[in-house]
């Protein structure tokens, strides 16, 4: 189990980072849970209130400026679902975190468990992965600011009318507690990533065409937009521009 | 939020009180698991004795080998209680770290505090090792009774179960991932490693542990972590 002279990575960090990148998926899936939570308190409520929107719409003798205020509202409301979609959105952002720590968790195992004959791949690009997930972090913490403030603005605006807070029983529910861990979750994790960045490396790293080759198979991972955009931003790419050949018959 | 500090929040003495819990159940489910293990052997080689008295030619033979298998597989389970006394060696690495810490001028002329990441390099070294052998100690059984399980006329006769019930382990595997999870953390908070062995205070950190883990195993583990490293 000692070091391997091929690789240079003592016993020592390989067994630390191995548990290190699996600690972090533990505290990836911590903020899953919190996520989840987020989201199902909202969308029951919001389903709640939609379900009594309807209901009242149904109604024969609804004044017509309440029934416009109610209509209205359910609009708020159906925003508001379309809007809580964001929820998927940074999921599959963090799952695409949670693969590229897991490819170094197991990596590093293996050079722990069996130095002589394992072959670090990402190991030799790890610090501009845990660069890569801190800004990714990063955004994904604003993108969820973003649509949480959002969300709770419509909800705000919708409860100051008191004839519509009044017909669907609008309570005002404290999603604060929730937004708290989010946020104090993500930051545990970009704190930790900084802590990681912060520490001396002796590895190994790339040579600059086998950085490049890794880092185009770790971009294979991002099919969103914005994914590809922190990307190129943290290692100062631009995106391909995609040759469109038509062919007409 | 300060996401610079991870430091700031970290309480010592609680987070090792959490770890030894942690490995208090974790030496339960080794006992239990030896003492499940022993009284199925202690079975089957009543089963042996009872069988081997009426019974004559091949199927005599296959007793004796039976019971050859049997006394090996028994004597591979004692390997839980080395694994158990090595847990326990794990919470006086603990007990160590917390009473340096509380009291750093006592006279110890070190700062535990500033080793704590090595110290948990190590504890998680060995936690590993443990789960692993554990892992490998019942496979292994598994394997020796499974052997004697395909042989129809012979387990009937000794009433073989073939399946080692793993939900011992799996809750042991859960558990220490959480220690593991715990130790992970506490490895970041400060610094210390074999580049760093030729520090006269971490030599004396890693003789300090080294005391505590006093099996060529442990030992063995500690000097894979820091190769410059050698107890004597």
């Amino acid at each position: 189990m000692n070091e391997a002279a091929h690789h240079k990575i003592s016993a020592f960090k390989a067994n630390q980072y191995a548990s290190l990148f699996k600690s972090l998926n533990q505290k990836v899936d911590l903020l899953f849970e919190h996520l989840n939570n987020d989201f199902l308190i909202t969308t029951n409520k919001v389903k709640k209130y939609t379900a009594m929107a309807r209901t009242r719409l149904a109604e024969a003798r609804l004044p017509e400026q309440l029934k416009l205020k109610i209509t209205g509202a359910a609009r708020s409301f159906d925003t508001i679902m379309v809007e809580l979609q964001y929820h998927d959105i940074i999921r599959q952002k963090l799952e695409h975190i949670y693969t590229t720590e897991k490819w170094l968790a197991d990596e590093f195992n293996d050079l722990f468990s069996n130095a002589v004959d394992a072959r670090p791949r990402m190991i030799l690009i790890m610090r501009e992965l845990i660069e890569l997930a801190i800004n990714q972090l990063n955004q994904l913490k604003e993108e969820y600011l973003f649509a949480a403030n959002k969300i709770q603005r419509l909800l705000r605006a919708l409860w100051a009318d008191k004839d519509v807070s009044r017909e669907l029983h609008l309570f005002l529910f404290n999603t604060s507690e929730n937004l708290r861990n989010v946020i104090k979750s993500i930051d545990h994790i970009i704190a930790m990533h900084r802590q990681l960045l912060a520490e001396p490396w002796t590895g190994p790293v790339a040579s600059t065409d086998h950085r490049a080759r890794l880092l185009a198979d770790v971009k294979k991972l991002y099919t969103m937009e914005s994914e590809r955009k922190v990307f190129n931003q943290t290692f100062q790419m631009v995106e391909e521009e995609e040759i469109v050949d038509e062919i007409f018959f | 939020m300060d996401e610079g500090n991870l430091s700031a929040e970290f309480d010592l003495a609680a987070t090792m009180q959490q770890i030894d819990l942690q490995i208090d159940e974790m030496t339960k489910i080794l006992r239990d698991e030896a003492g499940h293990l022993h009284m199925l052997f202690d079975r089957y080689h009543t089963n042996i004795a009872r069988s081997r008295m009426h019974t004559k030619g091949p199927m005599l033979r296959k007793l004796d080998e039976a019971e050859v298998q049997l006394t090996d597989a028994r004597q591979k389970a004692k390997r839980l209680i080395e694994l158990h006394g090595m847990l326990v060696n794990i919470q006086k690495v603990n007990q160590m770290m917390v009473h340096g810490a509380s009291d750093e001028s006592a006279g110890w002329m070190l700062k535990f505090s500033a080793y704590i990441g090595a110290v948990s390099n190590i504890c998680l070294g060995q936690l590993k090792y443990v789960m692993g052998e554990y892992r490998k100690t019942l496979t292994s059984i598994r394997e020796q009774v499974m052997l004697l399980w395909m042989d129809r006329e012979l387990s009937a006769k000794l009433r073989i179960i073939l399946s080692i019930n793993t939900s011992r382990l799996d809750q042991f595997l859960r558990l220490a991932h959480e220690v593991e999870i715990t130790y992970a953390d506490m490895s970041l908070l400060s610094s210390g490693g074999p580049e760093t062995a030729g520090d006269l205070h971490e030599r004396i950190m890693l003789r300090l542990v080294s005391n505590r883990l006093r099996s060529a195993e442990e030992l063995n583990m500690i000097a894979n972590l820091f190769p410059q490293w050698r107890y004597q």
